[in-house]
């Protein structure tokens, strides 16, 4: 063999390598994006068998079904493993003998001796054209350099998309102009905003409105300023559902005449079922004869507006085109979503906030007002926590992976009132406004800490530091107590005057529906299907009733009725007493794991499909 | 013969140099020797803070993850109706596919007698995903929970999954003693 063979031979063996390496190379990245786009071990057709067989568990064929896709999927899972474990070896086991044949291809080229009637080569000619290269080269590489600087997105500055934003976000606010020549038509003026301040006193479940005391007084309208619109006192508050669980989050509503029996099925007592144009987990919320839900996903998020008499669909708006929004939303689980958090209302605006950060308030038109994305929040599961407002204010729980934060945002403008962090972690509870001793505190959960914050400042007011894990249900107020309480944590009553903790407990724990107070009773509904009754100024379990399924819908007290609805649509009222008496059972035929809205004689139930109206 | 007492200049500095460089010699030597018999700082996850969130499976820099479910055996209840193997609404308490929790059957459901069942984690399946560790917790005692194996973990400077992990559950942990199981510790005793 000759060395012009030798050279052959090793050119040649340096080519298949290389090329194995780029399709190994190839492969490996192929086999990567197709493990990151579909996680056979997640699979949502997996997730659907599992619950289809839940509805016919004598289904022989659907568990034949499940089995063979679950061997499928985690035959696909660990062939990807092992795929990407032997191109690994076989990728440097090429690369290896690739580098090999090359230093043996371009020794033998070097011993190969010059032919005699080639001329010399120019030395001092060659470095020049070496120096010209390497010139080139670096300016190619700085001008790469450049570009990318100014296209590709830094990743530190993604990884700290959640933490607290700063002056900055201010720039970030989507000012609309308001161009229109006429006036912007006032309010729908409230029934109550002459009202007297005993008029306006939150009557507790129970008590006779009569009852009232001029300590607990509140203020009835609260403007803002001279060209402020006049905000809804507590009368127009307590007439509507302005947030999810009610008015001021906090599980009691004040309606008459509502049903006690239903059917899905059959119809009876449905007075009108739409479809819902876009999935989301977020409960609706009302004012006036107008209810408003959100949906979202990964393309769009939409707030719908619905006539709550007819069922017509009056408006959607989009939240899109919002400054900061991010161009891919962040990854969230199919439980939770970008639309978990519930819309607010105060007659005057809509205001709905997303899993992407981004903030809307638009008019009862479906008129954009002002739009601002919070920055992206960092939450496993997406971000969940609903909005509640009281006046110009519009509270936002905004608890990331590593700080806990609310903020004050104007509802007019969209700017910034007050924005705090705090001593606590990511949680997907939402605050609640308790009026202590005639004046009102922001309530707000989180991992660890149960606080009071003062409205107007942000300022901690009080602090007890009890939950812990994964913090889902929202606090509750009532007879002059907090109730907070949380799966795998505790349940603690809290003295909101002073932040003792009055009393705790941790028997029955919700892990997602939060509890409600009411006539001296503590409801609470948990994830393994038991509704349980305690005492609210002792703890003492009085009664607990087992249902048939688990419990993601908070609990809602009207007069002395408590409605509580588990996952599978079956809707359980209970008496509110020390003993568990049932008055009805009624099903809707459909998933429900958002928390109904009341108004005067209705029920208004988003299932996992349909928005239903139920009335007598 | 007359004793030298007194040492010439020339004769100090050279024996102090030799001094000195004895004794930087001796302090590498023991710094050296300090460094490798000192307890080394590994990562470990507290079960008590643990939620269960699942980014062990997705965040550790080795896949699968060098983070797995580890069963407390003196804290199990043994139960049929065990809360980390079966499905929540499972239709049967077998082995069946459709009845598992676990996504690649990395438990192993033995019977021991009625009505008690041994469980084992197969380390080799095991994704250390969690729906087991939290199964357990939420019907059972927890004695099924997540640790660090450190025959596979590669000990990064800062742990990937400590990183993103929402209950501050990863921390450093001695690498004598570098596990934080339940039963050999309960909440608090693993502080550092």
């Amino acid at each position: 063999m000759n060395i012009s063979d030798k050279i052959k031979i090793a050119k040649q063996t340096a080519t298949v390598a290389g090329a194995f390496c780029l399709v190994i190379s190839l492969l490996l990245l192929l086999n990567y994006l197709q493990m990151r786009s579909a996680d056979p071990l997640e699979s949502e057709v997996m997730e659907t068998l599992v619950q289809r067989l839940r509805m016919e568990p004598g289904n022989e064929q659907l568990k034949q079904e499940i089995r063979q896709f679950d061997l499928l999927a985690r035959k696909a899972y660990f062939t990807s493993l092992w795929q990407v474990r032997t191109g690994g070896y076989l990728l440097l086991f090429a690369s290896i003998i690739m580098v090999v044949a090359l230093r043996v291809y371009y020794s033998l080229i070097a011993r190969i001796e010059k032919p005699e009637d080639e001329e010399e080569t120019d030395d001092i000619a060659g470095r020049a054209l070496s120096r010209r290269w390497i010139l080139a080269g670096t300016g190619i590489l700085v001008a790469i350099a450049l570009v990318a600087t100014f296209t590709v997105s830094d990743p530190v500055e993604r990884y700290l998309a959640g933490a607290p934003i700063s002056e900055e976000v201010e720039d970030q606010v989507e000012r609309i102009t308001i161009t229109d020549p006429e006036p912007r038509p006032a309010p729908v003026p409230f029934p109550d905003d002459t009202a007297t301040e005993d008029e306006d006193r939150v009557t507790e479940p129970g008590e006779e409105p009569g009852e009232a005391t001029a300590e607990h007084a509140a203020p009835e309208v609260t403007p803002v300023s001279p060209a402020a619109p006049a905000f809804p006192g507590e009368t127009a508050i307590r007439n509507n559902h302005n947030a999810i669980r009610g008015p001021w989050s906090n599980g009691v509503v004040y309606h008459d005449n509502l049903p006690v029996e239903w059917d899905g099925e059959s119809g009876s007592n449905i007075l009108w079922k739409v479809p819902i144009p876009l999935h989301a987990f977020s409960s609706p919320v009302i004012w006036g004869d107008r209810l408003f839900i959100t949906g979202a996903d990964a393309d769009e998020r939409k707030v719908f507006c619905f006539d709550r008499h007819t069922g017509d669909l009056l408006w959607e708006a989009s939240a899109d085109n919002i400054p900061g929004s991010p161009a891919t939303p962040p990854r969230t689980t199919p439980d939770t979503g970008l639309g978990a958090p519930s819309a607010t209302t105060d007659g005057i605006g809509v205001y709905a906030i997303f899993g992407t950060g981004d903030i809307i308030a638009l008019d009862m038109e479906g008129n954009r007002l002002w739009a601002r994305n919070l920055g992206v929040p960092d939450n496993h599961y997406g971000h969940s926590s609903s909005l509640i407002s009281r006046g110009e204010k519009l509270f936002v729980q905004y608890d990331d992976l590593d700080q806990g934060r609310i903020l004050c945002l104007n509802v007019l403008t969209g700017e910034t009132i007050w924005d705090i962090t705090r001593d606590s972690h990511v949680s997907w509870a939402s605050p609640i406004l308790a009026n202590v001793d005639g004046s009102y505190q922001l309530v707000v959960k989180g991992n660890p800490i149960v606080a009071g914050y003062d409205i107007e400042t942000g300022r901690e007011l009080w602090s007890v530091s009890a939950m812990a894990g994964e913090v889902g249900p929202s606090p509750a107020y009532g007879g002059g107590l907090v109730f907070a309480a949380n799966e795998y944590a505790t349940m603690v009553a809290i003295d909101p005057a002073s932040g003792n903790v009055v009393w705790e407990d941790n028997y029955y724990l919700p892990e997602v529906a939060s509890p409600v107070y009411a006539n001296g009773y503590v409801f609470i509904a948990t994830t393994y299907a038991v509704v349980a009754c305690l005492d609210a100024q002792t703890g003492e379990t009085l009664w607990e009733y087992d249902t048939d399924n688990i419990f993601y819908s908070s609990p809602v007290v009207a007069g002395n009725r408590l409605y509580v609805t588990d996952i599978s649509g079956n809707t359980y009222i209970f008496e509110t007493g020390g003993e568990p008496n049932l008055l009805a059972q009624n099903s809707l035929g459909e998933e429900v794991y958002t928390t109904p809205a009341f108004a005067d004689g209705r029920i208004y139930i988003r299932g996992e499909d349909h928005l239903y109206c139920i009335g007598n | 013969m007359e004793r030298k007492k007194t040492k010439s200049r020339r004769e100090f500095i050279s024996s102090s140099a030799r001094f000195g460089m004895v004794l930087a010699l001796g302090g590498i030597g023991g710094l050296a020797f300090r460094k490798s018999t000192a307890d080394q700082w590994v990562w470990q996850i507290d079960p008590f803070k643990c939620s269960w969130c699942g980014r062990c499976a997705t965040h550790c820099v080795l896949n699968p993850s060098a983070v797995k479910c580890v069963h407390a055996y003196e804290l199990c209840g043994y139960c049929d109706l065990c809360g980390g193997y079966l499905i929540p609404g499972h239709s049967d308490r077998s082995t069946a596919a459709e009845n598992q929790l676990c996504p690649t059957a990395a438990i192993e459901r033995k019977f021991i007698e009625e009505p008690y069942y041994e469980y084992k984690i197969n380390e080799s399946l095991c994704i250390g995903c969690a729906k087991c560790a939290e199964g357990c917790s939420a019907f059972g005692n927890g004695s099924l929970h997540l640790q660090i194996m450190h025959h596979l973990c590669v000990n990064c400077n800062e742990c990937a999954i400590a990183r993103v992990c929402p209950s501050d559950a990863i921390k450093r942990v001695k690498g004598s003693d570098p596990y934080l199981m339940k039963g050999d510790f309960t909440a608090g005793d693993g502080e550092t």
